[in-house]
């Protein structure tokens, strides 16, 4: 299957909150959807469940508008909430069966993650009982109960522990694998990267970048190396005595020599001068820009 | 639809499990069970009463030494003092050895003193009556009238046959007062139900899985018909109980009219408590449901839902004030029939216990069920837009302008 959103616009009142947005998801992948907090990330997941329509725009699924009656959607909102005074198993099966979930195919599926998260024992106890990790696994089942193709992580990692993050990365990368659609809202870049092949960013209700996360840190230049030794200091100074031409900047940035060329075809150059120069040299790599570089260079400033 | 009966179920489910409700149902239940069985095991017909009271203690003070005897003889239920001065009487009164005090001045005068005025106080009422009988006996005996032809004329009792063409209020203002009462407390207890059933569903966010997976339209139709359908059969089933237990303890009942006029409601009202319960009930549920959607806190459902509820007390207060004083039928009542809040029980009211043109009950019918189809809409748009509004809850007015839009 095949999301595309298109130029998507929506405002409450005098704010306009999306202006414009267009991207697209398949099957068998993960998309990134990044924004500042208030970038609109949770207007553009309610226009893309039917909640509300949007201003102008479209929402295609397979070329057709997307129909939440005949496709499911999973959703783990970043605000929790189921109710807190029901009983975990009879609260998961009212929202399976409010999608039209059968209740046997539904009591099956949430058994499948009750094992699977390590969390048996909680089925028949009222969800305010549970620890907030636990609470967070059974908001996850409820994500996943009504098997869908389609599923919408909002900051999926928030609350949880190493251990449990682990349970939960291994659900996400089977999901992936069974050919269901991912959108991934995140401000742990790390988890991001980790999944993602493509990503989003959103601000002041544009999108300023989407692609496969690979590209984008392509298209950055690649005049950037980082020099791996355990001579740090004296390489530095050997580097700023020798004043060569095509260096523009050589630095120790958190404790790592960094040095900044002139441009990428004087890679070969450093090369050859560090190897032949500089003490103890493990290795030299390209620097790429982090995630979370290139998000605070897409998002700094405004929302 | 499906939607709508997964929600309806849901709601109904919880209701009925919910400790509150089944406490209230047993105590309900329980209630009725003495009451009604009550005199079966008293062992005599009379209703229950609430102990026997001490003789009310009266100082009598007569000059002309005419009227103290008469008086004490015929009042045998008070603990009477005959005293020579007034002064002496009032400072029986003052050291409170008696209640009230009689100073007869003249044949038809005399002064009534008393601590505390009771609320039923009929010690006056007697002594001018004893008075005047007194006075007719003097009077007629110096026209030369007889001692028997006298007691002839103090004798005359005017005795009404009463021919009731329309209702009898004495027999159905209890049960009118009853079921008055009950769906005052049904709309006022599951009203505020409904209401903070939607602002915990918005409070606990569960709201952000429920419009993910749901029309709003079967979460506020499947909620308010849910709570309305739990709390109709509890009323049901606490009404047909008791009916069972008065049937059972029929023969000890016979001489109560009070508890006897209830269950002797005539067959055609069932149906008419039966519309008008069920259509205002659903009229102020709807509204309920919506502005429970505007809280985001809990502390919110008052401020929103006081306006409603004092809506809904008047609309109670006028009927209940009109069978008190038997004007069913004034000016204001007539209007209210047709006004969709107050008609539930101002029409009702007036069809139990006064009678009413079947034209104007059929209007009155139709304009609630439009009304409640127009508030059912409002409420759905106002839900629509509320539950997605987080933080202050919104004026009225921002409300009305959302809902142009």
């Amino acid at each position: 299957m095949k999301l595309s959103v298109n130029e998507i616009y929506k405002s409450f009142g005098e704010k306009n909150v999306l202006k414009g947005i267009s991207f697209s998801a398949e099957s068998g992948k993960a998309l990134g959807i990044l924004g500042r907090n208030g970038a609109g990330k949770t207007t553009l997941i309610r226009i893309i469940m039917q909640v509300f329509g949007a201003d102008a725009g479209t929402v295609l699924l397979d070329g057709k508008p997307i129909n939440t009656e005949k496709v499911h959607i999973g959703y783990l909102p970043e605000e929790r909430g189921l109710y807190p005074k029901q009983k975990i198993m009879t609260q998961l099966l009212y929202f399976a069966e409010l999608k039209g979930v059968d209740k046997k195919q539904a009591k099956a599926t949430a058994d499948k993650y009750f094992k699977e998260l390590e969390i048996e024992q909680y089925k028949n106890v009222r969800l305010d009982t549970l620890s907030k990790g636990n609470q967070q696994k059974i908001q996850l089942i409820a994500a996943l109960i009504a098997n869908p193709d389609i599923i919408i992580l909002d900051e999926p990692f928030s609350g949880f522990d190493p251990v449990n993050a682990g349970m939960l990365k291994n659900i996400v990368k089977e999901l992936i694998k069974d050919g269901k659609m991912v959108l991934f809202s995140s401000h742990q870049m790390n988890y991001i990267e980790e999944f993602c092949d493509d990503i989003i960013i959103l601000n002041g209700g544009k999108s300023v970048l989407d692609g496969s996360i690979k590209k984008i840190k392509r298209s950055y230049a690649r005049n950037v190396l980082e020099i791996a030794t355990q001579e740090s200091e004296k390489s530095l100074s050997v580097l700023q005595n020798a004043d060569l031409p095509f260096v523009n900047k050589a630095e120790i940035i958190e404790g790592t020599l960094t040095v900044t060329l002139k441009g990428e075809e004087n890679k070969p150059e450093l090369i050859k001068f560090a190897a032949e120069n500089l003490p103890d040299m493990d290795g030299i790599y390209i620097k790429e820009p982090t995630l979370a570089d290139i998000f605070i260079h897409y998002t700094e400033g405004s929302v | 639809m499906k939607q709508f009966s997964k929600v309806f179920k849901f709601e109904f489910l919880n209701i009925i499990r919910s400790k509150a409700f089944i406490f209230l149902t047993l105590l309900l239940f329980i209630g009725t069970t003495v009451v009604l069985f009550y005199p079966r095991f008293k062992g005599d017909s009379k209703a229950p009463s609430i102990g026997e009271s001490e003789p009310t203690r009266l100082a009598i003070v007569d000059s002309s030494d005419k009227f103290g005897e008469f008086i004490k003889e015929n009042m045998p239920d008070y603990e009477i003092t005959l005293c020579k001065t007034a002064d002496e009487a009032n400072a029986l009164l003052k050291e409170e050895s008696v209640d009230g005090s009689v100073v007869i001045t003249s044949p038809l005068t005399y002064t009534y003193s008393v601590n505390d005025m009771g609320l039923y106080d009929e010690t006056a009422n007697v002594i001018s009556e004893l008075l005047q009988f007194k006075y007719r006996e003097t009077r007629l005996s110096e026209f030369g009238l007889t001692d028997s032809q006298i007691a002839e004329i103090q004798s005359a009792v005017a005795v009404p046959e009463y021919k009731i063409v329309g209702q009898d209020q004495s027999q159905s203002f209890l049960y009118t007062y009853i079921l008055l009462f009950m769906l005052y407390m049904s709309v006022i207890a599951y009203g505020q139900m409904i209401a903070q059933s939607v602002a915990t569903e918005k409070s606990s966010r569960a709201m952000e899985l429920l419009i993910t997976s749901a029309k709003p339209d079967s979460l506020i139709f499947g909620k308010v018909l849910g709570t309305g359908f739990a709390g109709l059969s509890q009323i049901l089933v606490i009404l047909l109980w008791a009916l069972v237990c008065y049937r059972i303890n029929a023969p000890f009942w016979e001489n109560n009219f009070f508890i006897a006029s209830i269950f002797d409601m005539p067959l055609s009202l069932i149906g008419y408590t039966a519309v008008f319960f069920v259509l205002g009930f659903l009229i102020y549920a709807f509204l309920y449901g919506a502005l429970g959607s505007l809280a985001s806190k809990m502390e919110d459902i008052g401020t929103l839902t006081t306006p409603l509820t004092f809506v809904m007390i008047i609309a109670f207060m006028v009927p209940i004030m009109s069978i008190s004083t038997g004007k069913v039928d004034s000016a204001i009542m007539k209007v209210l029939s047709f006004i969709p809040f107050c008609s539930p029980m101002a029409m009702f009211a007036r069809i139990a216990m006064s009678t009413v043109s079947p034209v104007h009950i059929a209007i009155s019918i139709a304009i609630l069920i439009l009304s409640n189809i127009g508030i059912g809409y409002i409420a759905v748009l106002i839900y629509r837009m509320g539950i997605l509004m987080y933080g202050k809850p919104p004026k009225f007015t921002q409300v009305l302008k959302q809902l142009k839009k």
